[in-house]
């Protein structure tokens, strides 16, 4: 029997926002190492505020976060975020450098890396991105679907064991989807997604944590997850027509082909 | 979101590959000298030697008038204002309008306008070749460089970055007003729209400002700038600055003690 690493551990952790806000309430969570996991639940319910948590970005104000052996606390941080990748969800957030290049060289730079490994790791993200050719280009001459590529990039050049990504599909078209789509699948990273689009989420992710109201609510495999429709429909998932299109039967669609998967979540339903 | 006056970084010129580091203390130095300046002969020549430095750049002359832009639109007004309510002194040359006697035109008000307007052009000038011909990210580590301290380094750095965000953010909101079919006029509904207006838009910056930090944060940031640059110094940078400080004693010297015109 193969033997499960733990690379995120949470054990109660509770935080609430200056203003008094309760966003997380005693989460519990385990992730393992490799796992691609789907953090779904309605707006408001935490999500954001826990993958902060993960990197860093905000601390415990009950509870404890431990990250591939290391409890997430001020002196950890900097070894933490080099094992911690996470990719906001506007691509704007990310790219504020003058050129793209400086951009992906950034996290590696933060990192004392080399002069020749920060090349050899900026070439190869944006290689792995197919952005090679803009690397001396200032983001915002890219297109959005572009710059997502790029604020992924920015990340991949760190080479994190563990990758955050939040709403990575928003905003795109159904071909900017697909790419997306496939790159996060090749991954071979410890991920975690946050995101509204059960296509992508279901080509992505082996297991479904359901967040609400600041805990989580369920932990289930994706085939339990997609074959409740009720479940998606309480999470907010972007699901509702294809549900629809097939008379309330989700479980067609599991025997869809990828192509199909993606082309049709777009295409209008047939009258 | 980009930012802007690193545009022309690549370029190669003498100031291009003047050490960041000598480049902004020595013309830093001439701009305090051209601020010390009283004599209008004087600034013309500190004038004339911005624009020199400015096409020695050959950064094109469109993209520094641009910036003359703002320093005219709060300068401008001198123009109108000193003249009218500068103290009158023995032997100033003053015009009256026969009708409206109490409208009295001083011309050493307008002279003085003058100079105020000519430093001001010539020290924004300096600008271009100071942080505009290396990456931004480069001056501000020849700043760090200097002993300045990081404190200040980070204002300059984070003031730089959310000028930007907070224009993309004022382009969404405006475009977001017009497609309502908002038109400005002078009346209570346009006040209350554009204090509305200018809360949110303080509000969306702040909370992308701190989105913008956190993903900073987030790839190993940790409140110092790190850039690949590392600096060297020429001989010939030590000669564009002899040549710079030979300007600066010259514009002192004659400014104070050469009384020749």
């Amino acid at each position: 029997m193969e033997k499960k690493t733990p690379i995120i551990t949470i054990r109660n952790l509770h935080y609430t926002y200056p203003d008094g806000t309760v966003a997380l309430r005693g989460v519990n969570l385990t992730v393992f190492e490799g796992e691609s996991i789907a953090l779904v639940g309605k707006n408001g319910s935490g999500k954001s505020t826990l993958i902060k948590h993960i990197n860093g970005l905000y601390r415990p104000e009950e509870g404890e976060i431990i990250v591939d052996g290391l409890p997430v606390v001020e002196e950890n941080l900097r070894e933490i975020r080099s094992r911690v990748g996470m990719v906001f969800q506007d691509p704007d957030s990310q790219l504020f450098c003058s050129t793209l290049y400086d951009d992906v060289a950034f996290g590696p730079i933060n990192l004392d890396m080399e002069p020749g490994l920060i090349e050899q790791r900026v070439r190869e993200a944006l290689e792995k991105m197919g952005l090679v050719e803009f690397m001396h280009r200032p983001p915002h001459d890219l297109s959005f679907g572009q710059r997502k590529r790029a604020a992924m990039a920015t990340v991949l050049s760190m080479r994190p064991k563990i990758m955050i990504f939040d709403e990575p599909t928003s905003n795109l078209d159904p071909k900017n989807e697909a790419i997306m789509t496939g790159l996060l699948r090749d991954l071979p990273t410890t991920m975690i997604l946050v995101s509204h689009d059960l296509p992508i989420l279901y080509q992505t992710c082996q297991k479904v944590v359901i967040m609400r109201e600041g805990k989580i609510d369920q932990i289930l495999s994706m085939q339990e997850f997609i074959s409740d429709v009720n479940l998606l429909r309480t999470n907010g998932l972007d699901f509702t027509f294809r549900c629809d299109c097939c008379h309330q039967d989700p479980m067609h669609h599991r025997y869809l082909t990828e192509e199909q998967e993606i082309s049709e979540s777009f295409e209008p339903s047939p009258p | 979101m980009r930012p802007d006056i690193d545009r022309y970084w690549e370029l190669k010129s003498p100031i291009h590959s003047w050490d960041p580091r000598l480049r902004i203390l020595t013309l830093l130095i001439l701009a305090f000298s051209i601020s010390s300046a009283q004599r209008l002969p004087t600034i013309l020549g500190c004038l004339l030697l911005s624009f020199l430095l400015l096409w020695l750049t050959k950064i094109p002359l469109s993209f520094s008038l641009k910036r003359l832009a703002a320093v005219t639109t709060f300068i401008g007004p001198f123009f109108l204002i000193m003249p009218l309510t500068i103290k009158a002194k023995p032997g100033d040359t003053i015009y009256f309008f026969s009708h409206l006697k109490f409208l009295e035109i001083n011309v050493r008000g307008l002279y003085l306008a003058t100079r105020v307007y000519c430093k001001a052009v010539a020290i924004v000038l300096l600008v271009v070749p100071m942080f505009g011909t290396s990456r931004f990210d480069t001056s501000i580590k020849a700043l760090e460089h200097l002993k300045v301290p990081n404190s200040i380094i980070q204002m300059i750095l984070f003031s730089y970055r959310y000028v930007f965000v907070f224009l993309a953010e004022l382009k969404r909101m405006s475009l977001a007003m017009k497609v309502r079919k908002f038109t400005p006029s002078t009346n209570f509904h346009t006040l209350k729209t554009y204090g509305n207006f200018i809360g949110t838009l303080l509000v969306r910056s702040f909370e992308r400002a701190e989105e913008v930090y956190q993903a900073m944060l987030a790839r190993g940031y940790t409140g110092r700038l790190k850039t690949r640059v590392n600096y060297r110094t020429k001989p010939g940078d030590w000669i564009k600055s002899a040549l710079i400080f030979a300007a600066v004693f010259g514009i002192i010297y004659f400014d104070r003690f050469f009384r020749g015109f």
